[in-house]
């Protein structure tokens, strides 16, 4: 009897401690994790518009960025509007990928969580 | 018999990574939200469109003719449209943006498509005499264009566009209501409480040292 009772004792289904070994870390950064959500609603945002939004300063903005791009996440152009040099980012295709899949493992982190209250 | 108890576990606190997955996944959250505002109406231009809309219902209450009071509303919706694209041309400018790029460009068709709309069905209501329901149906066209063009601008933008469009069917359902108060209310009044309440996020993040929201 004792033993039907005890089967009823549910084992959790999804794991208690999730330790995210497979996290994207280039992504897995604050700053750059902000780059890459403002860039997914948007086609194009220049640098100021990123500084602006980010609240960070120039030469940080320009190292994360240039992480991000050289694992060809993001993509930069640079061209002269009004005599003035602009330089503006997009997400790629492979970046988008990447960060919607990084969403979503955050997601199932988040949902474990849930699963464990 | 005795029936042992079950041992109750106390739920497991959440560990580091998850408290992390949390907070990562409302600065995403913050951040896109920010970041889409780029292409948002200004809040001065909303509420610019809500006072012309009043001024629009004051005149046509003493207005029985239909199809004059039908000009009349379109004249105002001509001038409404073009308030709005003053603005949001006036600030993507500032912002070095262009209304025909990218998402922009995907804002401005999901905002025209379901106004389009309203010219035919508009058209057919007056040719067979149901001109009666024509603001109801105009508050559910708009209220559907800026739900759809929503998706690409502050969640404000949102639940103005549910706004329009259940104001839509409380004219429907209760045709007792003065269609003229129904537009006062939809056209004027909303948009000048959106407007108003768009201005006050940007400013209030202003005083708090976001400065990514510009007008």
């Amino acid at each position: 009897m004792s033993a039907k009772l005890n089967k009823k004792i549910q084992e959790p289904t999804v794991p208690i401690n999730v330790v995210p070994t497979e996290l994207d870390k280039l992504i897995h950064e604050r700053l750059r994790l902000g780059i890459m959500s403002a860039l997914a609603v948007n086609d194009w945002l220049s640098f100021n518009q990123l500084k602006k939004l980010l609240k960070t300063t120039d030469g940080n903005l320009s190292v994360h960025a240039r992480k991000l791009e050289d694992a060809s996440y993001i993509t930069c152009k640079k061209y002269i509007y009004e005599r003035m040099p602009k330089t503006e980012y997009a997400l790629t295709k492979k970046g988008r990928k990447l960060f919607t899949e990084y969403l979503q493992q955050m997601d199932e982190i988040v949902k474990s969580m849930k699963t464990m209250s | 018999m005795i029936i042992p108890l079950q041992k109750i576990e106390k739920p497991k606190e959440p560990d580091e990574h998850q408290i992390k997955a949390l907070h990562n996944l409302a600065f995403v959250r913050e951040t896109m939200e920010n970041a889409g505002a780029f292409t948002t109406v200004p809040g001065w231009g909303m509420v610019t469109i809500g006072f012309s809309a009043m001024v629009t219902s004051f005149i046509t209450i003493f207005i029985t003719n239909p199809m004059i009071w039908m000009s009349i509303w379109i004249l105002e919706a001509i001038i409404a449209i073009g308030i709005g694209l003053t603005s949001i041309c006036f600030k993507n400018n500032k912002l070095g943006l262009t209304i025909l790029h990218g998402i922009g460009l995907r804002f401005m068709i999901n905002l025209c498509i379901p106004i389009f709309a309203a010219v035919p069905l508009s058209f057919v209501l007056w040719k067979h005499n149901l001109t009666f329901h024509m603001p109801d149906v105009w508050l559910l066209l708009y209220g559907t264009s800026i739900i759809t063009a929503g998706s690409y601008s502050l969640r404000l933008v949102l639940i103005m566009g549910c706004s329009f469009f259940l104001l839509g069917c409380i004219g429907m359902l209760f045709p007792m209501i003065p269609k003229d108060a129904l537009m006062f209310f939809g056209f004027g009044v909303l948009h000048c409480l959106f407007g108003m309440l768009i201005l006050w996020q940007q400013y209030e993040k202003k005083d708090e040292g976001h400065e990514c929201k510009t007008e």
